[in-house]
């Protein structure tokens, strides 16, 4: 399988010592308070799903169905120059751009790869200044990206790949503080976005497939201790300590990767929790909790007080790691997510506490039998079940039915719009493995193939009524889709996600495509809608990399293609 | 394409552990030492062994245990195979075709056909370079 290296094919230049210091102090930053972000003005774009519940849609409403085929290009700004991300002779991927721009009255913060956040004028792309994190040199980044920065009174935070979390003055883009959440060298890396709740930055980390422990941590904003740390994986004598035999909960694995959403009216932080290592479910016999579960926690203490398993014991590397999206329907407080596993959970959030309400597949699942109808539980068909020794093939593949990126929802019509991949399944058998710190710990090897109704499609975005559960339109891709998705009250759906570089604008009731453009790079960053000075803006940054370039990999040797994804790397504006 | 035989064993790699077979072994550390007896060099190991810790470890581990388990695996009489699994980068694994030389790549897969257990025989750069 032949791969492009990413240090040939685009024109990085090394940064031999610190960034020039052009640096110029924003004037007048509006700080972000809890009341700004528990209700954000319309214009602005302050979290990463712009608002706590993480429905991703901007209230916006200049750019609508009826003129979004006039957006032009307000302006661009490439990414770099990057610094050298590893001494390591060859990256298992290429990096990408993987965070939404944030914008807080007419201030855009934008992250690359390489940790580097930038702060920049919103309406025109001038540069206020850039900030880098510096890495270890023999770190080897499996997953180079960096999910976006976190906006708290006059600061910015932003979790790193050597395990940390810095804090940054958002005025001056001087370091604030440093706080170190885990060994980097034992597998703990981080890529999300923070989470901040009333003066605590919440970070997870990464590293389900080196056997880390998984955690949630919470820092004070203006210092950087450490006020709380919940594991994911609880240890004998805590809470589901008795769903792990012996020492397995050692190196559970259950990593946080993404950003978690906020459930203001219940003050509880949900999180997700990814697959347990490792990947092999008869290594670990038990449910495994709280792996490929939803938890909410006390933002102030870190105590679990709910949570939701969506399969127990996995054996898929379905990541449950995208919170669930939640909204206010019909006065029941629901929280909805479309798993990694296929299947879409409508759960109830009443007083904080996790119930089942509905559930069925959004794509072909072949793993299941049925979710048991008041708990959701699935019943797993035998023969899908890899075990030691033990073969299995299994739809979705392990990328799953949906990954990592966001979904939006259109509360006004309770529709939610969101990127999915269908026609790949996987195959794993499991082998005896040695745990060894920071060393792959799997179990198993890592096969997909695209089916053969992949010739038709294998991406797609989808449009469900949430009300019914029932999908209101489908917009197939012949490529894979890893766009996270914008909807906007002027009844728009954006999403980029294909490796034809497209960056497309869909009627949100029909599915109708009425806007595209081809840009330098595929996207797999959130886009994001703001406004200054009345005009609404659109932005989205190109840089195709990671999971997107791995799932292409595999579709390719399945189908004797070889697809090239042009890179980008650059921050586009768009407006009327 | 090439098909991988694993009774296929390179023309030079095998004269030169035939030539070697019965010299005294290099004084290396125990656990990571060269199996059976065929020598390789102390130096040729070292290198090997550091160029292995560097680029390899974090996917099969110090004692090849981890990922595609190396130690005890059969597939590594064949070193054309090794050589080229290392250049090609099958399945998740990275490409290392561009960012290794064939010094480097051959010393690797001595490295892995003569540590933890295995013992076949060393592989020169030359090798590498045919199968580019």
């Amino acid at each position: 399988m032949k791969r492009t290296s990413w240090l040939l094919a685009t024109s990085f230049v090394v940064l031999a010592a610190a960034l020039p210091v052009q640096a110029d102090n924003i004037a007048d930053y509006t700080p972000v308070t809890a009341e700004r972000l528990a209700a954000p003005e319309e214009g602005n774009w302050l979290l990463t799903r712009r608002t706590y519940d993480g429905q991703a849609h901007s209230p916006l409403t200049e750019i609508t169905t009826g003129n979004v085929a006039d957006l032009k290009v307000a302006w661009s700004l490439p990414t770099g120059p990057y610094a050298k991300l590893s001494d390591f002779a060859a990256l298992p991927a290429r990096p990408a751009h993987q965070a939404p721009a944030l914008v807080n009255n007419g201030v855009m913060f934008m992250t690359t790869p390489d940790q580097q956040i930038i702060a920049l004028d919103a309406a025109s792309g001038e540069e206020h200044w850039r900030f880098r994190h510096d890495l270890p040199s023999d770190i080897i980044p499996v997953h180079p990206t960096n999910r976006g920065v976190a906006l708290w009174e006059d600061k910015l935070f932003m979790a790193t790949l050597d395990a940390k979390v810095v804090a940054v003055s958002a005025v001056t883009g001087e370091k604030l503080w440093e706080a170190t959440m885990e060994n980097w060298e034992n597998g703990y890396y981080s890529t999300l976005a923070p989470l901040v709740v009333d003066g605590v930055v919440m970070a997870g980390t990464s590293g389900g497939e080196f056997g880390i422990r998984g955690f949630v941590q919470g820092f004070d904003a203006n210092t950087g201790e450490s006020l709380w740390k919940t594991y994911t994986i609880p240890s004998p004598k805590e809470p589901g300590g008795d769903t792990w035999p012996g020492d397995t909960w050692k190196t559970g694995g259950g990593s946080v990767w993404i950003t978690g959403n906020y459930d203001v009216k219940n003050g509880l932080a949900m999180w997700g929790v990814g697959n347990a290592a490792p990947w092999i479910g008869d290594m670990r016999p038990g449910d495994n909790l709280y792996t490929t579960s939803t938890i909410g926690l006390d933002p102030k203490t870190g105590e679990i007080k709910t949570h939701f398993q969506y399969h127990p014991n996995g054996n898929w590397d379905w990541d449950e790691v995208v919170p669930p999206t939640l909204m206010e329907l019909d006065g029941q407080d629901l929280a909805v997510r479309f798993a990694r596993n296929g299947w879409i959970y409508k759960l109830d959030r009443t007083d904080g506490q996790f119930s089942f309400v509905d559930g069925r597949p959004y794509v072909y699942q072949d793993v299941f039998t049925e979710l048991n109808s008041e708990t959701g539980r699935p019943s797993y068909r035998y023969e899908k079940v890899a075990g030691t020794g033990k073969r299995a093939s299994f739809c979705p593949s392990a990328w799953g039915g949906r990954d990592w990126p966001g979904d939006a929802y259109n509360p006004g019509t309770a529709t939610l719009f969101i990127s999915v991949n269908e026609n790949h399944c996987g195959s794993a058998e499991g082998a005896v493995v040695e745990y060894e710190p920071g060393v792959l710990y799997l179990g198993s090897g890592l096969e997909m193939y695209p089916t053969e109704d992949a010739k038709d499609h294998i991406g797609a975005l989808q449009a469900w009524d949430i009300r019914t559960l029932k999908k209101k339109w489908q917009v197939n891709f012949k490529m894979p889709n890893w766009g996270p998705v914008l909807s906007t009250e002027g009844g728009v759906v954006f999403v980029g996600g294909t490796g034809d570089a497209m960056f497309r604008a869909f009627d949100a009731e029909t599915g109708d495509m009425l806007w595209s453009r081809e840009m330098d790079g595929g996207i797999i960053a959130p886009p994001t809608s703001f406004e200054v000075d009345g005009k609404q803006y659109i932005a989205v940054t190109t840089g195709w990399g990671v999971d997107g370039d791995r799932f292409q990999g595999f579709i390719d040797a399945g189908m004797g293609t070889e697809t090239k994804i042009p890179q980008g790397g650059t921050i586009w504006v768009f407006a009327l | 394409m090439k098909t991988w035989s694993t009774a296929l064993i390179s023309a030079p790699a095998l004269a030169l552990s035939v030539g070697l077979a019965g010299l005294p072994q290099g004084g290396v550390a125990a656990e990571n030492a060269p199996s059976g007896d065929v020598a390789i060099p102390a130096e040729v190991h070292a290198q090997g062994e550091k160029l292995y810790k560097k680029n390899c470890r974090f996917c099969h581990g110090t004692k090849g245990t981890s990922g595609k388990r190396l130690s005890g695996n059969k597939k590594l009489v064949d070193a054309d195979y090794v050589a080229h699994v290392i250049l090609v980068g099958p399945g998740y694994m990275t490409p290392f075709a561009e960012h290794l030389s064939d010094e480097e790549i051959a010393l690797i897969v001595t490295y892995v056909r003569n540590a933890w257990g295995n013992a076949y025989g060393p592989v020169a750069a030359e090798d590498v370079a045919q199968l580019r």
